[in-house]
């Protein structure tokens, strides 16, 4: 009898989450974007596997060298002021600016020298130079390649509820723990 | 055995006249209004344009056969609302004529119809490129008569249906790049400028990640001007009365 129950119970738990996956997502989701991805693992994932938790994104490239580091210096400084509970539901997804040169190992790098934490950031690179440009629209991210290499972009940062819909946005640049994102963040992992 | 013949020619002829019409543009060492560096120009390959902006009929055939770009069932991401809402149906023109150019379009559907042609958007310097020519010179630029004739269209506000399209042919055989509409183009989130661009120092770099700074070179140019200002205005899925597009390709190397 009492196995029979756990069955049932199993069996409910299954329906229900097979219905949160058959759920249609929201028309303004980010996920109804078709978009493969390659993350630092050399794992290929698609936008809309993020699809079921709170995550945030943003945009960055390798070979960087003044707005991304300041962009990885305030996720990482923000971070560290979330409580332990919270800061195991973070997720932050950071896409290449630059899929001509960025790779799977040049993203590890990344990770390695600017020593973020593997379990919450994941970075990753689209196929080609097309998808890029369509990811930066619908997050509402400027960028242009310029003569030297170098590419212009802003620094938008864009926190997404369970179903791909846009919560929260900020530009801001600065190196610090920024109180907006913060308290942002409180919401979103709520 | 005469009729078949004739068949097939009639069914020849009629392909050829659903196939849109693209153009060779040499390209070159060109001076842009949005420099990629500290030099005033940009080199730019070759490439082939449209001759004519997409126009309404076109992309009701387009919408038939893609479905999911009607606008009773596109997402909100791909096309805000007033997507197509000229139109008498999501399937139907009504009174709009076919042969004018298609507005109220997104980013988004536009890259979608161009891919369904096996192309994709213009980059903005493919478009400015080929918008630099007149009916005999490949560039009119600092010619004061045709900078008038440019602006005196953004100066006269557009009343009632647009025109059919294939007007104002230049010496590319390209038409209506001007006095007609605004035309997406593939990279109109690469084309901002610093709001303020006396902004110097750490504030720029920092906001625009690179050394070089961004500022509008040929201040002359308001036409020009005025097109980048709008387009850097929009997100993707906005769909405007006056905005439509048109698709390159590469060169066929032949």
């Amino acid at each position: 009898m009492q196995k029979k129950s756990r069955w049932l119970l199993a069996l409910s738990g299954l329906l229900f989450w097979t219905s949160l996956m058959a759920a249609p997502l929201p028309g303004d989701s980010i996920y109804q974007l078709d978009l493969s991805l390659t993350d630092m693992a050399g794992k290929q994932v698609k936008l809309a596997d993020f699809a079921g938790q709170p995550l945030t994104v943003s945009m960055f490239y390798g070979n960087c060298s003044s707005a991304c580091p300041v962009l990885l210096k305030k996720l990482q400084a923000s971070a560290k002021k979330l409580p332990t509970n919270a800061y195991r539901h973070l997720s932050i997804l950071l896409v290449s600016l630059d899929p001509a040169n960025d790779t799977a190992d040049s993203l590890n790098m990344l990770i390695d020298d600017d020593k973020l934490d593997p379990k919450v950031f994941r970075l990753a690179v689209a196929r080609n130079e097309a998808d890029t440009r369509q990811l930066a629209s619908v997050l509402g991210i400027k960028y242009r390649r310029l003569d030297n290499g170098t590419i212009n972009h802003s620094t938008r940062i864009v926190l997404l509820d369970a179903q791909g819909r846009v919560l929260y946005h900020d530009d801001r640049i600065g190196v610090g723990a920024d109180a907006a994102l913060i308290e942002a963040w409180h919401t979103q992992l709520k | 055995m005469r009729a078949i013949w004739l068949a097939g020619l009639l069914l020849l002829a009629s392909i050829q006249a659903g196939a849109a019409e693209y153009r060779p543009i040499p390209g070159g060492e060109f001076r842009t209004a949005l420099p990629p560096t500290d030099r005033p120009t940009v080199s730019l390959p070759p490439y082939a344009l449209r001759a004519l902006p997409v126009t309404q009929g076109e992309f009701l055939a387009f919408v038939r056969q893609n479905p999911q770009w009607r606008r009773d069932r596109v997402p909100a991401l791909f096309a805000a609302r007033g997507y197509l809402d000229d139109w008498a149906g999501p399937t139907e023109l009504g009174k709009i004529d076919p042969q004018a150019p298609v507005t109220r379009v997104s980013w988004y559907a536009a890259r979608a119809y161009c891919a369904s042609e096996g192309a994709t958007l213009p980059s903005w310097y493919q478009w400015e490129f080929a918008a630099a020519a007149d009916a005999s010179r490949a560039d009119a630029r600092d010619d004061p008569a045709w900078r008038q004739a440019m602006l005196d269209w953004y100066a006269s506000p557009q009343h009632g249906a647009l025109p059919p399209v294939g007007s104002d042919r230049n010496v590319f055989g390209i038409y209506d790049l001007h006095r007609l509409i605004y035309e997406w183009v593939e990279d109109y989130n690469g084309l901002f400028v610093n709001s303020d661009s006396r902004t110097q120092g750490v504030v720029q770099n920092l906001e625009t990640c690179g050394a070089a700074a961004l500022s509008l070179g040929d201040r002359q140019n308001y036409a020009i001007l005025m097109r980048i200002a709008m387009l850097a205005a929009l997100d993707g899925n906005d769909t405007l009365g006056l905005v439509g597009f048109r698709c390159a390709k590469p060169v066929d190397h032949r």
